[in-house]
């Protein structure tokens, strides 16, 4: 018989919602843009211009690598944040997406 | 296609009835291609919370159909598309500007799309039906009005005069 005191059952770890946030929060997350057959190279470095407020030598610096090896990694920043960024570049219709950093 | 007037939260831009008459075109166009909703992730997506997103794409392609059914209202408002002397006088926020350059591209997008996103850099080439050569014509030019347009905003080459055809110069990304 087990002790009065001791639970029968293992508590389940519980992951309360400020914990999945600050988790989410974390600059652990890469924004990506993807290169493709159609958007036009000045209008690609507005547009980090406009969502980033770079300016343009950054900017070109970014829309160079794009074209020229597939793809940029533009910025690291919390889930949110580079959650929101994807959303604006993709109004923008350029091809972005999340990853996790692994790094 | 000129810019008038730069002042804070004011441009005014000169169109030629041509430019308007054809951007007009290419947004109503627009209307026949819809956009395909984009993806936050590639692959898998592991890694991400669990939560995201179709919510989000389905919200980029509802702003991408409103902002091109503004942006031709814009164009079609007597009050904000002025008639002119040999044009007409558009007077935009900037915020406006910014989605006149998106539904411009938009527009671009959606008949490459119609078109099954040809792979024109690797050299892809599509079909020569009477339907893929109206949605290349349409594809160049929105091309040609998003290159003008940023022309205007200051982040292009020249904005180009009445009736010359973009050439392709500086396509991909």
């Amino acid at each position: 018989m087990a002790e009065p005191s001791m639970p029968l059952v293992a508590p389940t770890p519980v992951t309360t919602p400020r914990e999945d946030s600050r988790e989410a929060l974390e600059p652990g997350y890469l924004v990506v843009c993807w290169n493709d057959p159609v958007n036009l190279m000045p209008y690609v470095t507005h547009v980090f211009q406009r969502v980033f407020g770079w300016d343009r030598k950054r900017a070109e610096k970014h829309m160079r690598e794009v074209h020229e090896k597939g793809k940029s990694v533009l910025v690291r920043e919390s889930f949110e944040k580079a959650e929101a960024h994807v959303h604006q570049l993709q109004s923008y219709s350029l091809q972005a997406t999340v990853e996790k950093d692994e790094a | 296609m000129k810019l008038l007037v730069s002042e804070p939260g004011r441009l005014v831009v000169q169109l030629t009835r041509r430019e308007r008459d054809e951007m007009r075109a290419v947004l109503r166009f627009h209307a026949q291609a819809p956009r395909r909703g984009p993806s936050i992730t590639r692959g898998s997506g592991e890694g991400m919370p669990s939560d995201a997103t179709a919510m989000l794409a389905e919200q980029v392609v509802m702003g991408w159909e409103s902002e091109r059914a503004g942006t031709l209202g814009m164009l079609e408002d007597a009050a904000r598309c002025v008639k002119g002397k040999g044009g007409y006088g558009l007077q935009v926020t900037e915020d406006e500007a910014e989605r006149l350059l998106r539904a411009l591209n938009g527009a671009r997008m959606a008949f490459w799309e119609a078109l099954g996103s040809p792979d024109f850099e690797a050299g892809e080439r599509v079909e020569g039906t009477e339907r893929n050569r109206a949605l290349v014509a349409l594809m160049e030019r929105a091309g040609s009005y998003v290159g003008r347009w940023l022309a205007c905003l200051g982040g292009g080459k020249e904005a180009g005069t009445e009736g010359e055809e973009n050439d392709g110069e500086g396509e991909g990304s």
